[in-house]
């Protein structure tokens, strides 16, 4: 035979042959081979060419069973042999790409931390938005399920309760809804009956409201429709395992809720998104089904199948328009609106969660260019070796196998740690989330948190090992073999270096402008004037038990009582009660001015009501700024007043003295005074205008917030409050202890948390970006040793060649931050929403982000610069 | 040419040596390997080839040759097959108890009825 054969076959086809195996055709074309060849040499023996090809098949025997015989030796053959040296070949590479990686620390360490930093924080924060954002409910079919407000956006209301009498014409006049289902908002209940009195979240709801929502009892059943059964509760999950220890015994047992006997008909699922732990039965009074503009249901939808959300929407649409016709005092001007479950749910946190997600992905990227250049960097330093080796006959396949293996090490490594970084990370993250955020019980590290870092590892590995890797053993320049010559890299790798460095930095740069303004907005907003003074206020609510206190006389009694008892101690220096206190949303009405000449039914003016004390202004500390306020004087049966706040008396009495004036919401009230405006619903919302009416004064009152100023911390008066209540009337809880800082700084918690997060990872990004840096200088310099020593030799002094590597750095850096800070002008723009109170163009953070990463940029370049100076030239020259 | 009738029948075992022996000079493919038996055997030995190349495909599999892909004198595509270590210990072993057999065989079929 003239032609050698080759003997080995390619490596990387192998692999091929891995995924399909050709046997068939292979069998096929062996035995054609076999039959042509016999056949030509049978012509040559005389032999016309039909006789010498029916010759060669006959002796080839039957052909069809040589064939199927020889296919099925060789697919055995496959399956078993090849693939097991498949993977010995893979253990093979890999061990050897071990001891490359160790005899390598300083590489080894960086891509490791780089990866498991980078991954580490991204898995993180997956894990809290998987939870919050990701994790389905329980409930069947959730995307079906719509909670549905009314509306009235000229009044400010943009998302406001439903009244009884619309809730009712709806259900019945609407197509598109298999049920709609009604519920109170926000209710406590006393729970005893079971262990010590404890008040606990409550919901009084339709018996629909369970299948509306798509929820099955996790024991028992639900809230029958008869309304004639005797009172049945269902109890949570939590409650049912806290309780009764998750006994089936619980059902039929009797609860007290508020003096009401009740039976225990069912438990709820696990994993409803809400703090309740009991719910009863919703009835509505005959006068109460009338009731058409006292709005206080929330309702829940469940879509008919086949329905879209949008004719759900307008099918309500055209129900609220009829409606409005029909009772235009009610109804004119309100609209109903369904928001979908989810919404409602995390709706508030979506857009913060995916603000610190994109943050936390930037810093992924940021590390994977880190990584990107960390290999380049690596591959081109083993070019020379690369070159010699495919010169002596390596095929490519064998080097980038050789350099994926590396990438693959390195990988598994990130992994193992990346995902006890994530583990912790997610941990941490709940801790430091805000009490208030949705669904924070479903944050968890689980198997989900651990195969996102397996995914992101993998893609991150692949596209930023194997991309280097494969651009890498593409060229061979010849140059690299040249003797003594280190390989200065052509100017792509450069470019390439270059450029992802750039990028890196732009990044990094976005990131820190970004964490900087969101932490200037966040210390403008706790540093907003609440209008009162939280220091040293420490708040309470109690519950009066309707039995023991069933007519207004007894309440005020009580109030006089508490408040008399609590204003004696030494360490209190004033007290009030109150229905409700700031951050906590109170009453939301709508009056209109006595005497207005044109009152504007379509624009009834609304504020918030809050009933008070006499000491609720002293104790607060709300600045007084007209006439008087409450006096113990005003009490029922007396003429009856109200004070205003200032943003009241601006718009609605503009020009005149409101002092004096009447205003009508139910009763007709007269203005005695006016006072500074206070941020009732909190730091960050916006604040209608306030009313404030004597407690006494107001009908209701089984609820009422303590306020009390203490000399001390108020931390330390809780005990003292309770004692003082329960010596009162023991039977009064007293629960939602709280001191104001703490409420004030709960109320921004969310804002909190995501700054927070987004200034770690700008810092993170910044020190990735900057070792990034430190990376392409450090290399620069060592490919350029020959040439930097030729020119120390040459003359040239050191602190020129040192200027070089400066120079080299600032143009980098510069390059990077100005496109960085293009990025950042565009975005901030577009999320203009996310910053309150400042510019969303702050030129001073937009300065200091550039000028902070260019002084530590610099710091980065001056190590490399500092050993260039530092190259002997006598060793240069030489070479290795 | 072997005249009609004078073909021998052989075992599977002594074509697997057939074939083993035939690659011991380096590798062939298939049709070289049929080749070598029939002109080595002046045309005695008819192996229906289609036994060869399972014999063949079946040494592979056994780990005592191994096959690929070349390109054949002609320039068309063959698979080659070669001795494997095993294969080459494998050979040495078969033929030394090829050997043995044949010289017992012959020792009794020259036995006459002094000798006894």
């Amino acid at each position: 035979m003239s032609a050698e054969p080759r003997l080995r076959p390619p490596s990387w086809r192998r692999y091929l042959r891995f995924w399909r195996s050709d046997v068939d055709s292979d069998v096929d074309d062996e035995l054609r081979f076999h039959l042509e060849t016999r056949t030509e040499d049978l012509v040559a023996q005389g032999l016309s060419p039909e006789r010498a090809a029916e010759q060669a098949l006959t002796e080839l025997g039957d052909l069809t069973a040589v064939r199927d015989r020889l296919r099925a030796i060789d697919r055995r053959v496959n399956r078993g042999r090849s693939r097991r040296e498949q993977w010995s070949g893979l253990g093979y590479d890999l061990w050897y790409a071990a001891r490359r990686l160790s005899g390598s620390p300083g590489f080894t360490m960086a891509a490791t931390i780089t990866l498991t930093i980078a991954i580490g924080a991204t898995a993180s924060v997956f894990g809290v938005v998987d939870g919050v954002l990701l994790k389905p409910f329980p409930f069947r079919d959730p995307g079906r399920v719509f909670v549905i407000w009314e509306s009235n956006p000229e009044l400010n209301m943009p998302r406001f309760p439903v009244s009884p009498a619309d809730y009712l014409d709806w259900q019945t006049q609407n197509h598109t809804f298999i049920a709609l289902a009604a519920t109170g908002f926000g209710g406590r209940v006393t729970v005893s009956g079971a262990g010590d009195p404890e008040n606990l979240g409550a919901a009084v709801v339709t018996p629909n409201y369970f299948s509306v929502l798509g929820v099955a009892p996790a024991v028992g059943r639900f809230l029958s429709a008869d309304s004639s059964s005797p009172a049945e509760v269902v109890i949570s999950y939590r409650y049912w395992q806290r309780r009764f220890g998750g006994a089936r015994s619980a059902l039929g047992q009797t609860l007290t809720l508020d003096d009401t006997p009740c039976t225990i008909v069912g438990v709820m699922p696990s994993g409803l998104p809400w703090d309740i732990d009991m719910w009863e039965r919703l009835g509505f009074s005959a006068e109460e089904k009338s009731m058409r503009s006292g709005r206080f249901l929330q309702i829940y939808g469940r879509l008919k199948p086949g329905v879209t959300p949008d004719d759900g929407r307008r099918d309500l649409e055209r129900i609220a328009a009829r409606l409005a016709q029909g009772y235009p005092d009610a109804d004119k001007g309100w609209r109903a609106l369904p928001v979908s479950l989810s919404d409602s749910v995390v709706g508030d946190v979506r857009l913060a969660l995916l603000m610190v997600l994109s943050a936390a992905g930037c810093v992924l990227l940021i590390g994977a260019a880190n990584l990107a250049n960390l290999f380049l960097v690596r591959c081109l330093g083993r070019e020379r070796e690369l070159t010699v080796r495919s010169a002596l006959g390596a095929t490519r396949g064998r080097l980038v196998r050789e350099l994926v293996a590396e990438a693959v090490i390195l990988g598994l490594a990130a992994s193992v740690i990346g995902v006890g970084v994530a583990v912790g990370g997610v941990h941490v993250l709940r801790a430091l989330a805000p009490s208030t955020f949705p669904r924070l019980d479903q944050t968890g590290a689980d198997w989900r948190v651990v195969a996102f870092c397996g995914v992101t590892l993998i893609a991150t590995v692949l596209i930023f090992g194997l991309l280097p890797a494969w651009y890498a053993s593409r060229s061979a320049p010849a140059s690299s073999l040249k003797e003594g010559s280190r390989g200065t890299g052509s100017a792509r790798h450069h470019r390439v270096q270059n450029t992802l460095a750039v990028i890196q930095i732009a990044v990094a740069l976005v990131l820190l402008t970004g964490a900087g303004l969101l932490s200037e907005s966040f210390e403008h907003l706790v540093h907003l004037d609440p209008g009162f003074r939280p220091g040293g206020l420490l708040t309470a609510q109690i519950a009066l038990p309707p039995a023991r206190y069933s007519t207004p006389e007894k309440r005020d009694l009580l109030m006089k009582t508490l408040l008399d008892r609590l204003g004696a101690q030494p360490d209190v220096r004033s007290v009030s009660l109150s229905s409700a206190v700031p951050t906590l949303t109170s009453a939301e009405l709508s009056f209109t001015i006595f005497g207005d000449p044109n009152p504007d039914p379509a624009h009834t003016p609304t504020a918030d009501l809050v009933c008070a004390s006499p000491g609720y202004l002293h104790t607060m500390g709300i600045a007084l700024l007209r006439g008087r306020w409450v006096l113990p004087t005003d009490v029922r049966g007396a003429p009856q007043v109200a004070v205003i706040d200032d943003v009241l008396a601006r718009q609605f009495f503009a020009g005149r003295d409101p002092i004096g004036q009447g205003l009508d919401f139910g009763d007709t009230v007269r203005i005695v005074g006016v006072v500074g405006t206070v941020k009732q619903r909190g730091l960050g919302a916006s604040n209608p205008p306030q009313l404030y009416a004597p407690q006494s004064q107001c009908p209701g009152g089984f609820f009422a917030y303590v306020a009390v100023r203490t000399t001390g911390r108020p931390e330390t008066y809780i005990r003292g409050l309770e004692r003082i209540v329960a010596n009162v009337d023991p039977t009064i809880p007293v629960f939602d202890v709280e001191t104001m800082s703490d409420r004030l700084a709960q109320s921004v918690g969310t804002t909190r948390f995501a700054t927070f997060l987004a200034s770690l990872f700008a810092v993170v990004a910044l020190v990735l970006g900057v070792v990034g840096i430190y990376s392409v200088l450090s290399y620069v310099v060592t490919q350029r040793q020959r040439e930097i020593g030729v020119r120390l030799a040459l003359g040239a002094s050191r602190s020129h060649v040192m200027r070089d590597v400066v120079q080299r750095a600032a143009w980098l850096t510069s390059a990077g931050i100005a496109s960085g800070a293009l990025v950042a002008w565009v975005l901030t723009r577009a999320l203009a929403s996310l910053f309150l109170g400042i510019s969303p163009h702050d030129p001073v953070v937009f300065v200091a982000a550039a000028a902070t990463f260019a002084v530590v940029a610099l710091l980065a370049a001056s190590v490399p610069a500092l050993r260039a100076t530092r190259v002997d030239p006598l060793v240069a020259l030489t070479g290795p | 040419m072997a005249p009609p009738g004078h073909t021998l029948d052989t075992l599977q075992g002594t074509l697997d040596l057939l074939v083993l022996q035939s690659l011991k000079w380096g590798p062939r493919h298939g049709y070289a390997v049929a080749r070598f038996i029939r002109e080595g055997s002046s045309g005695e030995l008819q192996v229906l080839d289609g036994a060869l190349y399972t014999s063949l495909h079946r040494l592979a599999e056994r780990g005592l040759l191994e096959s690929e892909w070349g390109t054949s004198e002609k320039g068309k595509r063959a698979r080659f097959y070669q001795l494997t270590r095993t294969g080459r210990r494998a050979l040495h072993a078969e033929a030394a108890m090829w050997e043995r057999y044949v010289a017992a065989v012959r020792g009794v079929m020259r036995l006459t009825p002094d000798a006894v």
